[in-house]
């Protein structure tokens, strides 16, 4: 049980819910039938339902045992995956520049690092390998267009 | 007589060089996979994507169901040696499997496992042959009211299917109908919660969101452990064959655990986590030596290994026949089916009937290539444990970038895989179930368009849901599976809650 974040989850879920409802009510209605807007709104409906048992659920739980429940992660663990999550973004927005076969060796070995190894030689041969392989794996056998060098 | 002859033409198109190359690479894979704790049978499945787009049905469906039952199997070695299941399936496996190993019994533990899952396999290879075309038959005559009541049953499933937290399972399914509503509606043509933007015009791909909730998400939240470099320790195989004496203990619960796995996986919403703690727990009451078990008992192996195997032909029946996924690796492989264009349903045994027979014979035919590839590599596939986190990890994520990326040649899939794999993320840290989001996602236009259409049919009356008994009886059973978990799960909790003693 974690009934802070499950608290502040289901609010954000009413909230969510409500935005979405007033969306869906801006659509046009229609003569017969579902219109494009009733659907969602029912969808909306169970979530915000959902969203207020959540947060009473944990509200209960809190004022009978406590706020933070279980730790679920040190901080060193949470700034580990940032770090890879951010490391993916940075190559998923440079891959279209850099191109795929330049990039990728590069790539792998951040995440190698990241992921502690240390031994260089290794490291550089199996980034080098796995680029190249799928490269050439994806471009010339299945016929996947990868992202080419577009820099200049 | 149609069915012998269908499989016949089946088993030869199964023998085809690219079919059976993709059998075997999936079934290699996906033992090695399901060795490889934290990975999974649905993982192996995005894994496979980017092949699957270049195969006809036949063919892939082969792949997709070899990487399902490669992955079974695989778990269990994990379990034996390491006291760590390579998938939830393999759970209950570690109380009797690990001890065996300890007792310097690892390679017999490993042929037994080996024996029950492929014979859990081949008897529910012959429940799918034999239940699905029968049933997708009866589901020919579904219309738009049966269809939308089934969609309904299908979402009540949900339920059941995050049994740990209902609730929040229920949050993450219907957040998951809502996420497949974004786009342009398909009757009135009208945008929905696109924003103005053309990349959600044809809404959010069901691809990038499995690879990011099932792949990405893994991944992440393995990584520390994986820096850690976290250490096991590792039994020596000792001999491979069981005695006889084993073969004859474990027989009667390779038969028990085979029924119940079966039974389990044609359940929607279930699976193998189920079914093995079911076949174990069942196999152990009527059993001489209870206190013998959790010691490494052959039987405490027999039975949940036949389970977890029988669920993957089982949880393919409804897949296959009416379009609801038995449970989360069949979900995900509905999704790789949508993917290639193919909707799973009775219409599918119209229109492909070859492609099914193939997938039957191969069913069956991979069972008998687990049992060689097992007993050959008994000694060859615990080294796959060998392989450090981190080189295998960093190779996954460019796996997944090319398995988000071919579905359209375009990089803001793949954002978008990242985006739902940092959901995925701390939907586990918070417990949030994923596999009821791809249900949603699924069945979410099923339920919309289908209701619309017997809403415009019956001219807005709802008296379309009384109609039939098909569709009235899914209504009952949906009524069913939604209440049954939660009163069982409000009961749990009264329970605990009341003081001991408070019955007296």
């Amino acid at each position: 049980m974690h009934p802070k974040i499950d608290f502040i989850s289901g609010i954000v879920l009413m909230v969510f819910s409500v935005a979405a409802h007033r969306m869906a009510d801006r659509l046009p209605p229609v003569p017969k039938g579902l219109g494009p807007g009733d659907y969602p709104k029912v969808i909306v409906t169970i979530l915000f339902i959902l969203g207020l048992i959540l947060s009473g659920n944990a509200y209960y739980t809190a004022r009978k045992k406590s706020w933070e429940g279980k730790k679920s992660y040190a901080k060193e663990e949470f700034k580990q995956v940032f770090l890879l999550v951010l490391c993916i973004a940075v190559y998923i927005k440079l891959v279209g520049y850099m191109g795929y076969l330049y990039l990728t060796p590069f790539f792998v070995f951040a995440m190698m690092y990241l992921y502690g190894l240390r031994t260089w030689v290794k490291m550089g041969v199996i980034s080098l390998v796995t680029g190249v392989f799928t490269y050439v794996l994806f471009n010339n056998y299945l016929y996947v267009l990868l992202p080419r060098f577009n820099l200049f | 007589m149609e069915i012998l002859q269908g499989l016949a033409r089946g088993l030869m198109h199964t023998f085809e060089p690219w079919t059976m190359l993709m059998m075997m690479i999936a079934l290699v894979g996906g033992i090695i996979l399901g060795a490889i704790p934290g990975m999974t049978g649905s993982m192996g499945i995005i894994l496979l994507l980017p092949l699957l787009y270049h195969l006809k049905l036949g063919p892939a469906l082969v792949t997709l169901a070899a990487m399902f039952c490669g992955a079974m199997y695989g778990g269990s070695i994990s379990a034996i040696l390491l006291r760590t299941p390579g998938t939830p399936s393999s759970a209950a496996t570690v109380l009797d499997g690990h001890p065996m190993a300890q007792r310097g019994e690892a390679g017999v533990a490993l042929s037994i496992a080996l024996i029950a899952s492929v014979a859990g396999g081949l008897f529910s290879g012959l429940c799918l042959i034999f239940l699905t075309p029968p049933l997708a038959r009866f589901a020919l005559e579904f219309r738009a009211p049966e269809f939308f009541t089934l969609a309904v049953f299908g979402l009540t499933i949900i339920a059941g299917a995050s049994s740990k937290n209902i609730l929040k399972g229920l949050i993450t399914g219907v957040m998951g109908v809502f996420i497949s509503r974004v786009g342009v509606d398909e009757i009135w043509g009208v945008s929905r919660y696109t924003f103005g933007t053309n990349f959600l015009m044809s809404g959010l791909s069901l691809l990038p969101v499995l690879v990011g909730l099932f792949a990405l998400s893994q991944i992440f939240y393995d990584l520390p452990g994986a820096i850690r470099g976290e250490e096991t320790i590792k039994q020596n195989i000792g001999s491979i064959l069981p005695s006889r004496a084993y073969m004859k203990r474990i027989a009667g619960p390779i038969l028990v655990g085979s029924v119940i796995g079966t039974i389990i996986g044609i359940i929607p919403g279930t699976g193998g986590a189920i079914a093995c703690f079911l076949a174990y727990d069942l196999i152990k009451r009527f059993h001489k030596n209870k206190d013998q078990w959790g010691t490494g008992v052959p039987e405490g192996i027999a039975a949940p290994e036949s389970a977890n195997n029988g669920t993957t032909g089982g949880a393919l029946v409804p897949m296959l026949s009416l379009g609801i996924p038995g449970d989360a690796v069949t979900a995900v492989m509905l999704g790789a089916l949508m993917l290639l264009g193919v909707r799973p349903g009775p219409m599918l045994f119209v229109e492909d009937m070859e492609s099914i027979y193939t997938l039957f014979s191969a069913f069956m035919l991979m069972q008998l290539i687990i049992l060689a590839l097992g007993l050959g590599g008994i000694k060859i596939w615990p080294r796959v444990l060998d392989v450090p986190q981190r080189i295998l990890m960093p190779l996954i994520v460019v796996a997944c970038f090319l398995g988000a990326y071919t579905l359209a040649n375009n990089l803001n899939d793949v954002m978008t895989a990242l985006i739902f794999g940092v959901i995925g993320y701390f939907m586990r840290k918070y417990d949030y179930p994923a596999p009821p989001l791809i249900l949603g996602l699924i069945l979410g236009p099923m339920t919309e368009e289908n209701l619309n259409r017997a809403l415009l049919v019956s001219e807005g009356s709802w008296s379309f849901l009384f109609d039939s008994i098909i569709s009235t009886g899914f209504l009952v059973v949906s009524v069913i599976s939604l209440v049954v978990p939660i009163l069982t799960e409000l009961w749990k909790r009264y329970r605990s809650l009341r003081p001991a003693g408070a019955s007296r």
